[in-house]
């Protein structure tokens, strides 16, 4: 039985890979919010606003139990490292785990340096070390773009042949975000490939928080020294090199439950055992010089990070018409997804898993560079260059496991006022050209944008503010240029607008043909 | 790689349907008086259901053998730009989409083909437009129009403003076109129908609306003209168009209007809302270019009362 828990968990740990994935690549997936609900962070940091949150208290009370079984089964960016490592492993010389002493000055000072930076009240801490959140910006930034990018070259390739595969395209690509994950993702590549599980033992802050509850599991592992022989065996196939074969100690804080030690010995030499008060007391905290390596990590993530918000996408513009509009479009807050409640409700509570941005249908959300400033940086937000958000749609609302976006009914999503439409009469390609358009009004769903009498037969749109839902649908729409004629101005707190109205019909259907 | 080919037949079709259109012509001029239902320029259909509608409307312009042949590649192009349920009419009525896909697979079409290039999410508004549904039943193909990599590069010799564009290609290789739009209102182009309604078989629509969209839409008129419009005014969205909020935006008028000429259709259809032909800038333009005849009065149009 012992023997088989490795295979346990990597059917396990597959299935919640998988869910992850396939969701953060854009596709629903059967069982998505059950692989959020255990998420530790987003649960924790939900349970604060809906007290049915209790993901996190499941993890804790299993951790309690039988230690952080937690990174290696439920965590995706876990699972990912031993996919890289058992990948890795096959291609280098060194095929085996050495055991190495615990990091704590650097692993206690990284748990630290965020809750402090918590206190602070911003979140970034989150957004750069939660390991879901890290797994979902990886997932949707690099993954689903190559993805999509690979199923539309498929699509064009197998049309000669007759076999159709409907492209996806992609819109809410952020090359910011791409190269933020990209460097994250490579990083993880290197920690993984060279160390097995080091990121989760001096970094990650779950990793940190599990391994002191996993002090005091009423079930460890642990070496039985009558049985062991030294062999050594269970020490190199240790992904978090945590077994002491000279000493014949498990370090078990650091032991992510993968089980490759049990299935691993002849001897049955190591295996659970109930918790021994004595052997925790006498465990050692050995102490190392802060390694300079992983200084410079810190050092290149900050200065990735300065640098890459200084990149702004530069978009090309055709020449197609022979106007231009000249005022230029200032907005002074960001429109925030439906469900996030205030800007200030969005900025506090979400960690940029980026889930309801692979999972928008329309591909209206997108991550933040400057828009929310750093406190928001690759926090979604509504971008209606390329897309605008539907009228029924709530998907990101039910989707996100943190509460930073809080599930809405269809009926409330469409009276909920996220912004507000602005129009630029300037601008608009009525006043200009004098020619017909109502692009705008035409995908407005509340008629909050409407044509009326202008000049003659011409008519200029008119808007609605209380009608006005702030969907975008106008502002996609508009195709004034360079600068749009109608946009959408955030509301900073979410409002409920008003129903749109209802006019009665004055004329009836004719009885006999007018022709 | 096929987008010469693509031309070639592209001009070809057209070519054959205006050689189509001018023999009717000149066959129902020579025979108005005898000719009694193979002649008509435009039949107008009113009070049944829309299937029906369109059965007695197709046989009183010949059947629809006369336009789809065995083996004939058809694209029935219904309005399905929005997120909407059919009783909200901002879509084409799913029944008579159904009805016109049975009758071209009868007339042993090699393969019936709808789409739109549509204004909503795409996937949402092919099914809850029920039209998705109601294609499959009736045995044809819907297919995406949501990337402009299945839009080819075509040009408009007797374009105004429009003077290029990109069309898609289930157009561009079809034998046969049928326009199937739905009446409604429409806060830009003040009502759209079947002219209208060919602004989702291309890719650029916001340039249209940037360089006059009237006239841009009556010049793309003169390049493409569909084998046949068949327009739905079943339900009838009679303000707030072409999306609609509410279902009082919506009256039952329970009417098909059917005909070869764009022009006439649009303009009878135009009567059938309530509104003077001439009030409409694209069917006064389409007509001055010559593309059709929006005087009816000049038609020969078969009135069909059920």
């Amino acid at each position: 039985m012992i023997a088989y828990l490795k295979y346990i968990r990597r059917a396990i740990a597959l299935l919640f890979f998988t869910i992850l994935t396939i969701s953060f690549i854009g596709y629903s997936f059967l069982g998505l919010q059950w692989a959020t609900a255990l998420q530790f962070i987003p649960s924790l940091l939900k349970f604060f606003i809906v007290s049915t949150s209790i993901g996190f208290f499941v993890i804790i009370a299993i951790t309690l139990l039988v230690g952080r079984v937690y990174c290696s089964v439920i965590c995706p960016l876990g699972i990912l490292q031993d996919v890289i490592a058992r990948i890795g492993r096959s291609f280098r010389k060194l095929k085996i785990y050495r055991y190495t002493r615990a990091n704590n000055y650097l692993r206690y000072g990284f748990l630290l340096a965020i809750i402090i930076s918590l206190f602070s009240g911003s979140i970034l801490a989150f957004i750069f070390f939660d390991p879901y959140s890290l797994y979902g910006k990886i997932a949707s930034a690099t993954f689903r773009p190559a993805f999509i990018l690979l199923n539309d070259m498929l699509s064009k390739l197998f049309e000669h042949f007759n076999i159709f595969i409907t492209p996806i395209g992609l819109k809410n690509f952020s090359l910011v975000t791409f190269v933020v994950a990209l460097f994250l993702l490579v990083t993880i590549i290197a920690f993984s490939y060279r160390r097995g599980r080091l990121y989760c033992n001096t970094i990650c802050p779950v990793g940190t928080i599990l391994s002191l509850l996993s002090r005091i599991s009423l079930f460890k592992i642990q070496i039985q020294q009558s049985k062991c022989t030294r062999c050594g065996k269970c020490s190199t196939v240790c992904k978090s090199e945590c077994i002491d074969i000279r000493n014949q100690k498990v370090d078990f804080d650091r032991c992510v439950g993968c089980y490759n030690c049990l299935t691993v010995c002849s001897e049955n030499g190591i295996n659970f055992k109930t918790f021994e008060t004595k052997a925790m007391l006498r465990k050692i905290k050995p102490t190392e010089p802060v390694n300079e390596n992983r200084r410079s990590f810190l050092g290149a993530l900050i200065t990735g990070l300065i640098g890459t918000s200084i990149l702004t996408s530069i978009k090309a513009q055709s020449d197609d018409s022979n106007y231009k509009s000249l005022i230029p479009i200032k907005k002074k807050h960001p429109v925030t997804p439906p469900g996030s409640q205030s800007l200030a409700h969005l900025t506090e509570h979400c960690t940029a898993c980026h889930l309801c941005v692979s999972q928008c249908p329309t591909h209206v959300l997108k991550p933040a560079v400057k828009e929310y400033g750093l406190i928001g940086f690759m926090m979604p937000y509504m971008s209606y260059s390329d897309s605008f958000c539907n009228f029924e749609c709530k998907i990101c609302s039910e989707v996100c496991p943190t509460g930073a976006l809080l599930p809405l009914t269809v009926e409330q999503k469409k009276t909920l006022q996220i912004g507000k439409v602005f129009f630029i009469k300037e601008n608009c390609i009525v006043y200009t050209s004098e020619t017909s358009c109502g692009a705008c009004a035409e995908h407005c769903p509340t008629a909050a944008v409407h044509m009326v009498v202008y000049k003659g037969s011409l008519r200029i749109p008119d808007t609605d503010q209380s009608i006005c839902i702030g969907c975008g649908a106008c502002e996609y729409a508009c195709p004034a240029k360079p600068y749009k004629a109608i946009y959408v101005e955030g509301n900073p707190v979410h409002l409920v607008a008003q129903k749109p109205k209802e006019k009665l019909q004055e004329t009836e259907a004719p009885s006999d043909f007018p022709f | 790689m096929k987008r010469r080919d693509f031309l070639v037949k592209g001009l070809g079709a057209s070519f054959a349907a205006g050689l189509l259109a001018k023999h009717t012509h000149v066959f129902s001029a020579e025979s108005a008086v005898q000719m009694a239902k193979d002649s008509y320029d435009l039949v107008a259909v009113m009070g049944g259901e829309p299937d029906v509608m369109f059965d007695r409307a197709i046989a009183a312009m010949g059947g629809i053998s006369k336009y789809v042949k065995k083996g004939m590649r058809v694209v029935v192009k219904p309005n399905i730009g929005w997120d909407k349920a059919p009783e909200y009419a901002a879509n084409t009525n799913p029944l008579l989409v159904k009805r016109i896909v049975e009758h071209c697979i009868q007339a042993g079409a090699k393969e019936v083909i709808v789409f739109d290039n549509t204004c909503d999410q795409w996937q949402r508004c092919y099914s809850n437009s029920g039209i998705e549904k109601a294609v499959k039943d009736a045995g044809g193909k819907l297919v995406p129009g949501n990337s402009e990599s299945y839009y080819h590069s075509i040009s408009i010799s007797g374009g105004k403003r429009l003077k290029q564009a990109k069309e898609h290609e289930a157009i561009l290789e079809s034998d046969v076109f049928i326009n199937v739009p739905v009446l409604k209102s429409h806060g830009g182009a003040t009502l759209t129908i079947a002219m209208k309604n060919m602004m989702g078989i291309v890719w650029d629509r916001g340039y249209w609306h940037r360089n006059d969209l009237h006239q841009c839409i009556a010049d793309f008129a003169s390049y493409r003209k569909p084998t046949l419009n068949v327009i739905d005014a079943y339900r009838v969205m009679k303000q707030n168009g072409p999306k609609g909020v509410s279902l009082s935006d919506v009256i039952t008028m329970k009417s098909l209007i059917i005909s070869e000429d764009i022009v006439a259709a649009d303009a009878a259809a135009a009567k059938l809302f309530g509104l003077n032909p001439d009030n409409v800038d694209y069917i006064k333009l389409a007509s001055q270019m010559g593309i059709g005849n929006m005087n009816l009065e000049k038609l020969n149009i078969g009135r069909i009362k059920i």
